[in-house]
C-alpha cells in the first residue's frame, strides 16, 4: 500500500487528436517502466459545449460524454494489449480547472499531454501548449511531459 | 389528331436527345476529364447552339418553370439540415434576401443606364434571375478538397434561399412589364414592390411548411418503403408549387420550404436503404432537369449573335455580375459579424463565397422564360448576356476556385482519408463475399471441398485487408478519430431507424416514440455540430488539448 502511494500515479489527458496515440504509447510504456498506476483522463469542455445552441446544451454533453469514453476505452484496450492495467475518467468542466484538480485527487506523478504535429489556428501550437504545461506545473507542483508524434 | 401525335412524338423524342446528350456528357466527364459536371455542360450547350431548332418544338416559359426547376430546389433542400441552417441563418438571411436585392437594384440600374435598348422592367428581371447563385459545381470542388462543412453550409443555404429569392423578385419584375398600359417605371413603386414581395414570399413559404408538414406527419413518417416515399414526395414536390402558384404565391419558396419539412422530419423514421433509393431517384431528376436547361439555353442562342452584337452586353454584364457580387458578400458578411458575433464569416471565406458564386440552371432556366413578358429583340439579348456570365462563371470562376482553396489554405489533406476508406472498402466487400460463400455452402448449393477452398482464399484476402488497414491507421493515428465519428454517425442513424421501427410495430406508445425520438435527434445534431467544428478547423474535437 505504502510502495503504491510511492509510485504515484501517471495521468495521461487524452481527446483523440493528432498526438493521442503518441502519448498514450508513451504512457503505457512509461507505467510498465515504473509499475505506477495508469489513468486516461478525458475532460468534457463545458465552456466550449456552452457556445452550442442552448437547446442542444444537454444532448452535446451526453454526446461528448460518449465520444470520449469511447476514446479511452480504446486507449485502455492498447494499455491491456501490452498487460498495463490502466483507468479511465472522463471530468466535466473548464479543461485546465478540471486536469488541475483530477492531478490532486489522483496524487498524480506525471501529466502527459500530447501535442498535434503542426500548428493550426485553433489548435494549440507548440508555445501554446508549452505555455498550458507551464500553467499546470506551477499551479499544481506536478510535471507535465509532452508528447510529439 | 394525326397531327397531335406527331407532335407529341416530336417532343418525346426532343426530350429523349437532350437526355442521351447529358448522359454521354456525363460518361465523358467521369471517364476523360477532370471537369465539375455542370463545366462540361455549358461546353456542350455552347456547341448545340451551332444547331438551333433541331428538336423542332418550343418549350414554354410555365413547364420550364413548373416542370424542371422544382426537382432543382427540391433536391437541393432535402439534403439541409435544419439544426445545422439555423444556426448559419443570420448570415444566410443576409446574403439570400438582402444580398439578392442589393444585387437585382445595382445590375438593374447599371444596365438600364448603359443599354438603352433594354427596359427598367427587363434590367430588374435580368438582375434578379442572375442573382441565383448556383454552387454544383463548387460544392463538387468543396468534397473532393475537404473543405469545412460550414462554409459548404453557407454556400449551399444562401444559394438555395437566393434562388427562391430571385424568382420571386424575377416575377415581380416580369408582372410590371405586364400591366396593361402601365408605365414600368412609375408602377414599381418601393411600397407596393415591398408589399408584393413581402406577400409572395411568406405565403410561398407558408404553403410548403403547410403541406410538408401534413405530408411528413401524416404520411412519410408512419411508412419506410421506398416507392411510397418517392411517389409522395413528388407528389409533394410538384403539388406545392401548383396550389401555391393557383394561390398567387411563390411556388418556388414552397417546395424550399416543403423539401426542408421532409428532409429533417418526413424522412426521421425512413431506414437508410430507403434513403438511398430517395435520394438517387432525386438525384436523377435534379440531374435531368438540370441538363435539359444548360441544352436548352445553348440550343436557344444562336453563335453569331452570341460573338458579334451582343459582345459588349456580356462583357459588360460580367463585370456588373462579379462587382455586385463582391459588393453584397463582403457588405452582408460584414454586417453578419457585427449582429452575429458566435457565427463570425472568416475573411477566407468571404474570399471563397465571392469567388464561387457561380450561376446556373436557375438563371438559365428563368431567361428562357425572357421570350415571353418582354420584345423578341429584349428578350434575346438579356438570353445571351445570362449565357455569357453563366459561361464565365463555370469556365473561370468554376475552375480557379481550387487553385483559390488551396492558396486560402481552406483545403484538407484528404488523401489519407481516401485511402482509409478504399481499404475499408476493400475489407467489407471481401467480408461480404465470404458471408455469400458461406451461406451457398450452408445451404447444400456448394460442395465441402469447394467451398474450403474459396473460404481459405477469401481467408488470406481478409488477413491482408485487415493488415493493410491496420498499418494505414499505424502511419495516420488522427484517422482513428475519424473512424470513431463516422460510426457513431452510423450507430445513431440506426438507432434512429430502430425506434421509427418499435413504433411501426405498436411496440411504443405515439408518447414514448415521441420522447426516443427527440432524444437521438438531438444526440446526432450534436455530433453533427461536433463533426462540423472539427472539420472546420481540424481544432478541439473533445478539447484543446491532446
Amino acid at each position: 500500500m505504502t510502495e503504491d502511494v510511492a509510485k504515484g500515479t501517471i495521468v495521461c489527458a487524452t481527446r483523440g487528436g493528432q498526438g493521442s496515440r503518441a502519448v498514450q504509447l508513451a504512457a503505457i510504456d512509461r507505467a510498465k517502466e515504473t509499475d505506477e498506476r495508469l489513468i486516461f483522463l478525458y475532460v468534457v469542455d463545458l465552456p466550449l459545449i456552452e457556445e452550442y445552441d442552448e437547446a442542444l446544451t444537454g444532448a452535446m454533453r451526453a454526446e461528448f460524454q460518449w465520444l470520449g469514453e469511447a476514446l479511452l476505452r480504446v486507449a485502455q484496450q492498447r494499455a491491456e494489449r501490452e498487460r498495463v492495467d490502466a483507468e479511465i475518467a472522463i471530468r466535466e468542466g473548464g479543461v485546465k480547472e478540471e486536469i488541475e484538480t483530477f492531478l490532486r485527487e489522483s496524487d498524480a506523478s506525471v501529466l502527459m499531454l500530447g501535442a498535434p504535429r503542426g500548428t493550426t489556428p485553433n489548435v494549440f501550437g507548440d508555445d501554446a501548449i508549452e505555455r498550458f504545461a507551464r500553467t499546470i506545473e506551477s499551479d499544481t507542483g506536478v510535471a507535465v511531459k509532452i508528447v510529439r508524434p | 389528331m394525326q397531327v397531335e401525335e406527331s407532335g407529341v412524338i416530336q417532343q418525346e423524342l426532343g426530350v429523349v436527345i437532350l437526355l442521351s446528350i447529358a448522359a454521354l456528357v456525363a460518361i465523358f466527364v467521369r471517364r476523360f476529364v477532370r471537369l465539375p459536371y455542370t463545366v462540361a455542360l455549358v461546353i456542350v450547350g455552347l456547341i448545340l447552339s451551332f444547331f438551333p431548332n433541331f428538336l423542332g418544338f418550343e418549350i414554354s416559359s410555365d413547364l420550364i418553370l413548373a416542370i424542371l426547376v422544382p426537382p432543382l430546389i427540391f433536391e437541393a433542400s432535402l439534403h439541409i439540415r435544419w439544426a445545422e441552417l439555423r444556426r448559419e441563418l443570420p448570415a444566410i438571411l443576409l446574403l439570400a434576401i438582402a444580398g439578392v436585392l442589393l444585387s437585382t437594384f445595382i445590375v438593374g440600374e447599371i444596365i438600364t443606364l448603359t443599354l438603352d435598348e433594354i427596359p427598367f422592367a427587363a434590367a430588374i428581371a435580368f438582375g434578379a434571375l442572375i442573382s441565383a447563385t448556383d454552387p454544383v459545381a463548387v460544392i463538387a470542388f468543396f468534397r473532393s478538397l475537404g473543405v469545412s462543412k460550414r462554409l459548404s453550409l453557407l454556400v449551399e443555404g444562401e444559394s438555395l434561399l437566393n434562388d427562391g429569392v430571385a424568382i420571386v423578385v424575377f416575377t415581380l419584375a416580369v408582372g410590371v412589364e405586364m400591366v396593361p398600359n402601365g408605365n414600368a417605371e412609375t408602377a414599381f413603386t418601393v411600397v407596393t414592390a415591398v408589399v408584393e414581395f413581402l406577400r409572395v414570399s411568406l405565403g410561398g413559404l407558408g404553403i410548403g411548411i403547410v403541406l410538408g408538414f401534413f405530408v411528413s406527419q401524416g404520411i412519410l413518417r408512419n411508412v419506410d418503403d421506398a416507392l411510397i416515399e418517392t411517389a409522395t414526395t413528388v407528389a409533394l414536390a410538384f403539388g406545392a408549387f401548383v396550389v401555391a402558384e393557383e394561390l398567387h404565391v411563390s411556388g418556388i419558396l414552397a417546395v424550399v420550404a416543403a423539401g426542408i419539412f421532409v428532409g429533417n422530419i418526413g424522412t426521421q423514421n425512413t431506414s437508410p436503404t430507403t434513403q438511398v433509393t430517395l435520394n438517387n431517384f432525386w438525384e436523377f431528376l435534379a440531374f435531368a432537369a438540370n441538363s435539359i436547361v444548360f441544352l436548352l439555353i445553348g440550343l436557344r442562342i444562336e453563335p453569331a449573335q452570341f460573338g458579334s452584337s451582343f459582345i459588349l452586353p456580356v462583357i459588360l454584364a460580367v463585370g456588373v455580375v462579379l462587382a455586385s457580387r463582391l459588393l453584397v458578400v463582403y457588405t452582408m458578411s460584414w454586417l453578419n459579424n457585427r449582429i452575429n458575433r458566435k457565427n463570425q464569416i472568416p475573411l477566407a471565406y468571404r474570399h471563397v463565397m465571392f469567388w464561387g458564386g457561380l450561376r446556373g440552371a436557375i438563371s438559365l432556366a428563368l431567361a428562357l422564360t425572357l421570350s415571353e413578358f418582354f420584345s423578341p429583340s429584349v428578350a434575346l439579348e438579356l438570353q445571351v448576356m445570362t449565357f455569357g456570365v453563366v459561361l464565365f462563371t463555370l469556365l473561370v470562376q468554376g475552375t480557379t476556385i481550387s487553385g483559390l482553396l488551396r492558396r486560402l489554405q481552406l483545403s484538407r489533406q484528404v488523401g489519407a482519408l481516401t485511402e482509409q476508406q478504399r481499404r475499408q472498402g476493400l475489407l467489407f466487400a471481401a467480408q461480404a463475399g465470404k458471408r455469400e460463400l458461406d451461406r451457398l455452402y450452408d445451404e447444400g448449393i456448394l460442395s465441402a471441398n469447394i467451398w474450403q477452398a474459396m473460404a481459405d482464399v477469401y481467408d488470406s484476402e481478409l488477413e491482408d485487408h485487415n493488415q493493410a488497414l491496420r498499418d494505414h491507421l499505424l502511419q495516420n493515428p488522427e484517422l482513428e478519430l475519424e473512424m470513431i465519428l463516422q460510426a457513431r454517425e452510423d450507430t445513431l442513424r440506426a438507432e434512429r431507424s430502430s425506434i421509427g421501427e418499435m413504433f411501426r410495430r405498436g411496440l411504443i406508445s405515439e408518447e414514448v416514440y415521441n420522447e426516443l425520438v427527440r432524444i437521438t435527434d438531438n444526440r446526432a445534431a450534436a455530433l453533427r455540430f461536433i463533426l462540423a467544428d472539427r472539420r472546420d478547423d481540424e481544432g478541439p474535437l473533445l478539447n484543446k488539448e491532446a
